[in-house]
């Protein structure tokens, strides 16, 4: 009988201590809730609704920049007494499986950070929401010429910039000057190629470093390049044109020749795998005499690397296109499907992207693409550097027809055109076709 | 007669009770969703509109498509690397430990065991910085002892890459094959070895003749589940490569979230899975039916 009771007993701990954890855990994310309100960042409630008169809005904008908390404590300052806002922190390797995943279980998210130029593999999914008609005749006028381009898809806008990307090098004219070497603010690829040989020549340093993750700009921008005009780019970037074109060809074979010949540091397939904290930490220790950057964390980088001479270098230009079009696009937001408070988003689209917000992004030394306000604490001569190549920033690219290839170039080239240049050609050109339906 | 039923009922009542928040957790953690991939793996789907069947179209596609059957063979390198590596280390440090005293004893299993309490992704950010080429530990410390010319990129070289994660990998596991085969070692009556000593064996042939055949079960057992933890390989290639330098690295699964959340085909990566899960399936089954051989009783 004893035994029994016992029995009972442990198999009914057992369960209330399930059901226990479960009550826990539903008490834990309502204090949550409450809590963000104040101006903490926690994770999301699992569904969408109202509590204390307030309407839950869950957003993915808060990054690593530094300028990313400072935007995150105005909107909770601005917005937190209407909304209960939940601040998930926002991972580039991380943030489309984030927003698919929630999308799938239904739950809540309402506004998210991403690129214009990449929202393909949401667009065509489905899980987008169309914004033409939340895009009034006064917010559109505060934008950039062509700003909103960049995030319209077949005529409908998806996606909002609020910054201005594009890849530039920063050189470090301390090395330069032990080379002997002077070079444009524009050079040529062959004016850069050649710059990096004497630098090695002369010096104990590399010509140039490029992270891991950014090396694909070297193809993306190459394979832009290599037409004579912008009527020829935009049949590429539509899929009409072969990447077993010489003109593609010669392109790649650029790039994977100044891998080969230990342009980059630290020197052979070594330099396919540079991380970017190794990348600025190579730079500081003066082992290469170009950084190639992205413009809106030149910044951060010049910072990391503590370098005090410095000379902001335009992307080499790799073909004879008289517009010479570069490789970049805009950082934006976007609404996916599954926002349960598309209002609420939408109210706060408009205050990330108003000059209050813009001005403090332009503080930090980002290119804002909407009106900003004057401000004392924007350095200048560092954004008139940065920003110099904006208006060559071309809208499409042809990663935009089809998710598998975007992928591809994006994560895989130049790698494996390095390893096995017959294969990846092979590969690039089935996705081509399987996108374009040939 | 009837008394017995009694209690055999109420003994089955009991513990179907204390099984089943286990069996609950089950069938939520695991077998509702390998039944759902499995119907996935049927569908065309791209996680918003409605599916379509498509029946065999996935499976047929992942054995044509060159990209997939490249990441499953480079998972397959990766474990089988992992697997050797951790084995042999794991089985050859449970021998040396055998033999030290009780204090030592604790202490070594305590510092070779330690890697296998770290996370599979710290592991993997560690010898990030190890294997580095310009400024990594261990290119450093060859340059240091005159060995330059075996200095490699490790990470980022075709040929290096898959076993340079493979080592890692097993050397992680190595813990706790270590602890599995000690433990099976420590369980062997003592008057075995001492008889042997008599004989004038030496600790090399107490091994090969008398250690090694009787905890073969546990070896059978520890190589099954080094092969399954082998193939888990997305946090550690995450960490260490991403997959990359361009595909040299990507494994299956990988692949399979690329496949799903990028590319949005959702269909395809559950067939890669399950095409997957069925490689190892049939790679366990093959190592436990290998080496089954006599039984010992003891």
């Amino acid at each position: 009988m004893k035994k029994n009771v016992l029995s009972l007993l442990l198999a009914g701990i057992m369960v209330f201590s399930l059901v226990a954890c479960k009550s826990g855990q539903s008490a834990d994310s309502e204090q949550e809730s409450e809590n963000s309100g104040n101006g903490t960042s926690e994770q999301a409630a699992e569904t969408g609704g109202t509590s204390e008169g307030k309407t839950d809005l869950v957003i993915i904008i808060t990054g690593t920049d530094e300028v990313c908390p400072v935007i995150e404590q105005m909107v909770l300052d601005k917005f937190g007494d209407k909304y209960n806002i939940t601040s998930k922190t926002w991972d580039e390797s991380a943030v489309e499986q984030t927003v698919k995943t929630a999308a799938s279980a239904g739950e809540q998210i309402d506004l998210v950070q991403y690129w214009p130029n990449q929202m393909n593999s949401f667009t065509s999914a489905g899980l987008a929401m169309e914004l033409t008609g939340y895009m009034d005749d006064e917010w559109r006028e505060t934008f950039n010429e062509g700003a909103l381009e960049i995030g319209t898809y077949d005529g409908i806008l998806y996606n909002v910039s609020y910054n201005s990307v594009y890849p530039m090098i920063i050189a470090n004219t301390d090395i330069l000057e032990e080379a002997g070497v002077t070079i444009s603010n524009q050079p040529t690829w062959d004016e850069f190629i050649e710059a990096c040989k004497q630098v090695e020549e002369n010096t104990d340093a590399y010509g140039a470093i490029i992270n891991q993750d950014w090396s694909c700009w070297l193809v993306r921008n190459g394979i832009m390049q290599a037409w004579a005009d912008d009527e020829k780019l935009d049949a590429f970037n539509a899929g009409a044109i072969s990447f077993e074109d010489p003109k593609i060809i010669a392109q790649l074979d650029m790039i994977a020749d100044a891998f080969n010949n230990d342009i980059f540091y630290p020197g052979g397939e070594a330099a396919l795998a540079v991380p970017l904290d190794q990348t600025y930490a190579a730079f500081s220790a003066n082992k290469a005499a170009f950084l190639f950057m992205v413009n809106t964390v030149t910044n951060d980088a010049l910072k990391s690397s503590e370098i005090e001479n410095y000379q902001i270098i335009d992307w080499p230009a790799m073909g004879t296109n008289p517009t010479n079009p570069l490789l970049g696009g805009c950082d934006g937001y976007f609404i996916p499907t599954c926002a349960q408070n598309v209002d609420g988003a939408i109210e706060l689209m408009r205050y990330l992207t108003s000059p209050e917000v813009l001005t403090v992004r332009a503080e930090y030394g980002m290119i804002p693409t909407a009106e900003i306000g004057d401000s004392e604490n924007i350095n200048q001569e560092l954004m008139e550097s940065i920003s110099r190549c904006v208006s060559q920033v071309y809208p499409t690219e042809i990663i935009n027809i089809d998710a598998d290839l975007a992928q591809y170039l994006m994560y895989s080239m130049p790698a494996n055109y390095i390893y096995d240049k017959d294969s990846a050609i092979e590969e690039m050109e089935t996705y081509r076709k399987n996108a374009v339906g040939e | 007669m009837k008394k017995s039923n009694s209690l055999n009922g109420k003994i089955r009542f009991f513990g179907f009770l204390f099984i089943l928040p286990a069996f609950i957790l089950v069938l939520f953690t695991m077998i509702i969703p390998v039944g759902w991939n499995i119907y996935l793996s049927f569908q065309e789907w791209n996680g918003a509109s409605a599916m379509k069947f498509v029946g065999i179209s996935n499976y047929i596609q992942v054995f044509s498509d060159k990209a997939t059957m490249r990441s499953i063979n480079n998972s397959v390198k990766i474990a089988v690397v992992a697997t050797i590596f951790a084995m042999i280390l794991g089985v050859f440090l449970a021998l040396m430990i055998y033999k030290v005293s009780k204090r030592e004893g604790a202490f070594y299993r305590f510092v070779f065991y330690s890697p296998a309490m770290l996370p599979m992704t710290v592991v993997g950010l560690l010898f990030t910085f190890i294997l580095a080429s310009d400024e990594g530990l261990l290119n450093n410390i060859l340059i240091a002892i005159g060995l330059e010319s075996l200095t490699r990129p490790w990470l980022a070289a075709k040929g290096t890459v898959l076993y340079a994660i493979g080592f890692v990998q097993g050397w992680r596991s190595s813990g706790t094959i270590m602890m599995l085969v000690f433990t099976a070692i420590i369980a062997l009556p003592k008057s075995l070895s001492e008889s042997a000593e008599l004989d004038g064996a030496t600790y090399l042939q107490e091994v090969r003749y008398i250690i090694l055949p009787l905890i073969k079960p546990t070896i059978i057992l520890s190589l099954s589940m080094m092969i399954m933890w082998a193939f888990k390989t997305y946090d550690i290639v995450a960490a260490m490569t991403g997959g990359g330098p361009g595909d040299l690295s990507k494994t299956a699964p990988i692949k399979i979230i690329e496949q799903a959340f990028t590319s949005n085909k959702y269909g395809f990566a559950a067939a890669i899975s399950i095409i997957f899960a069925l490689i190892v399936i049939a790679l366990i089954t093959i190592v436990r039916k290998g080496l089954k051989g006599e039984a010992y009783e003891y």
